[in-house]
């Protein structure tokens, strides 16, 4: 029997072969085979259930859409236009050496030999690196001199699904790690699960499910769960809720401000506030402003509040952390001032394409300590 | 989990073999991939930081050798 088509214009059906989907809910294919007959059978069978499911789905998503809502980002990446402005992630003390090795561009595949030495907390280090990444495929593998490997594999399905995996790998037992997530970004929303150390036998481990959805065309909020397992009679779960306003609408549903490249290429001066509240009693509000397109400003304010509990006295506690980024044309200055008395800075100059050369350093004023950093990145192509 | 101690041992065990195969594969995988993907495909003696002195080495050698 041949069912009427009906069109599901939010639904990627177009993209998706019809052998991989079971649901039923897509139009046969016109070939008549027995898989096909079979299919148009299950089609016709579901296909009073699925579609007003679908129909209803859709016109949801449709009245989303008539409020201007867009894709928030991700829960992981709420902060990460102050991260990427901020020093913290970025110094380093003691020396160190990057040489890369690009064997091909497109797509990526580079190998990576890193040294570093005379840091005052860690001891000194060597490890190589290898790089695979195409646009649906990032594999990334690292082994260091004790013989640790780390390695992140991402995989995407589609446009909205991305699988990553990511572990640390010892000899020593119980020092490895494995870590498997999930993305999915809906057209208003973005979904992330997310295990580590998951063990099949009890299923035991560290699970967590976060949640971000845009309500207006300039707030989101959400939710993270952090499910604790570690033996099977203890489960614990803890929640942290999120918020994200933004300065502009994203232009369009299709290009979220999320993005780095959306809010990057912003004519206005663009900015983005969050707050993260944790269940322990701490707060973490970012403000961060794009001030000129070369000129990026992010403050940070972190406020721990803790009650007087059986675990001793109540505690009251902040940091205020103001950071600026300038990016020249061959070179990135990063400074910072924190309210604990702490001064930083960082330059990356790049002398030519292939070489750069990087100098940090960081005074705590309170403690009367600091450290220093040095640092070379060389790259060679063989293209 | 109707699961009997013998079979969460062999589980178990089996997991350590994947992950020992994980850590001592894992990065000839991800070279493996990398060179048989790459455009164009790279020589395989410029493999490397010291496979510049190699190939410099081996070509002059070929050079003087014929």
């Amino acid at each position: 029997m041949a069912a009427a088509a009906p069109s599901y214009p939010a639904h990627n059906s177009a993209s998706i072969p019809i052998s991989t989907e079971k649901s039923g809910h897509l139009p046969p294919h016109p070939t008549s085979d027995a898989t096909s007959g079979y299919l148009s059978a299950l089609y016709t069978l579901t296909h009073p259930v699925t579609h007003p499911l679908v129909n209803t789905y859709t016109r949801f998503e449709k009245w989303k859409d008539s409020f201007g809502l867009y894709q928030p980002g991700t829960a992981e990446n709420l902060t990460k236009e102050i991260k990427q402005t901020h020093l913290t992630n970025f110094l380093f003390d003691g020396a160190r050496a990057d040489l890369t090795k690009g064997l091909s561009l497109n797509p990526a595949f580079q190998v990576t030999h890193s040294f570093s030495l005379a840091s005052a907390t860690a001891p000194p280090m060597y490890n190589f690196g290898a790089i695979y990444a195409d646009n649906k495929t990032f594999l990334q593998g690292g082994v260091d001199h004790t013989g640790s490997v780390t390695a992140r594999a991402n995989q995407a399905w589609s446009a909205v699904d991305t699988t990553k995996v990511q572990a640390q790998l010892t000899s020593t037992p119980g020092h490895s790690m494995i870590q498997v997530e999930h993305d999915h970004l809906g057209p208003h929303y973005s979904l992330n699960l997310r295990t580590i150390n998951p063990s099949v036998t009890d299923l035991t481990g560290i699970h967590m499910v976060s949640f971000l959805h845009s309500v207006t065309p300039r707030l989101a909020l959400g939710f993270e769960t952090l499910i604790q397992h570690p033996q099977p009679q203890i489960l614990e779960t803890s929640t942290s809720y999120l918020a994200k306003l933004t300065s502009l609408p994203a232009p369009s549903p299709g290009t979220p401000i999320a993005a780095t490249s959306g809010i990057n290429t912003g004519a206005g001066k663009q900015w983005i506030a969050t707050a993260q509240l944790q269940p322990q009693g701490i707060l973490q509000t970012t403000y961060y402003q794009k001030l000129t397109p070369a000129v990026d400003v992010g403050l940070d304010l972190q406020a721990m509040v803790t009650p007087a509990g059986p675990m001793g006295p109540g505690k009251r506690e902040a940091t205020a952390t103001l950071g600026a980024k300038y990016e020249f044309r061959m070179a990135t200055f990063r400074g910072q001032v924190d309210s604990q008395g702490k001064v930083g800075m960082l330059l990356e100059q790049r002398f030519t394409p292939a070489f750069a050369f990087l100098v940090g350093g960081e005074i705590d004023h309170w403690k009367g300590t600091s450290k220093i950093g040095l640092g070379v990145m060389i790259e060679s192509s063989s293209l | 989990m109707a699961l009997s101690d013998e079979t969460k041992d062999r589980i178990n065990a089996a997991i350590g073999v994947g992950k020992n195969i994980v850590t001592y594969g894992w990065i000839p995988f991800v070279i493996y991939v990398g060179y048989t993907r790459s455009n164009p495909q790279p020589n395989l003696i410029n493999f490397g930081e010291a496979g510049l002195q190699w190939n410099w080495y081996v070509n002059s050698f070929v050079s003087v050798a014929y």
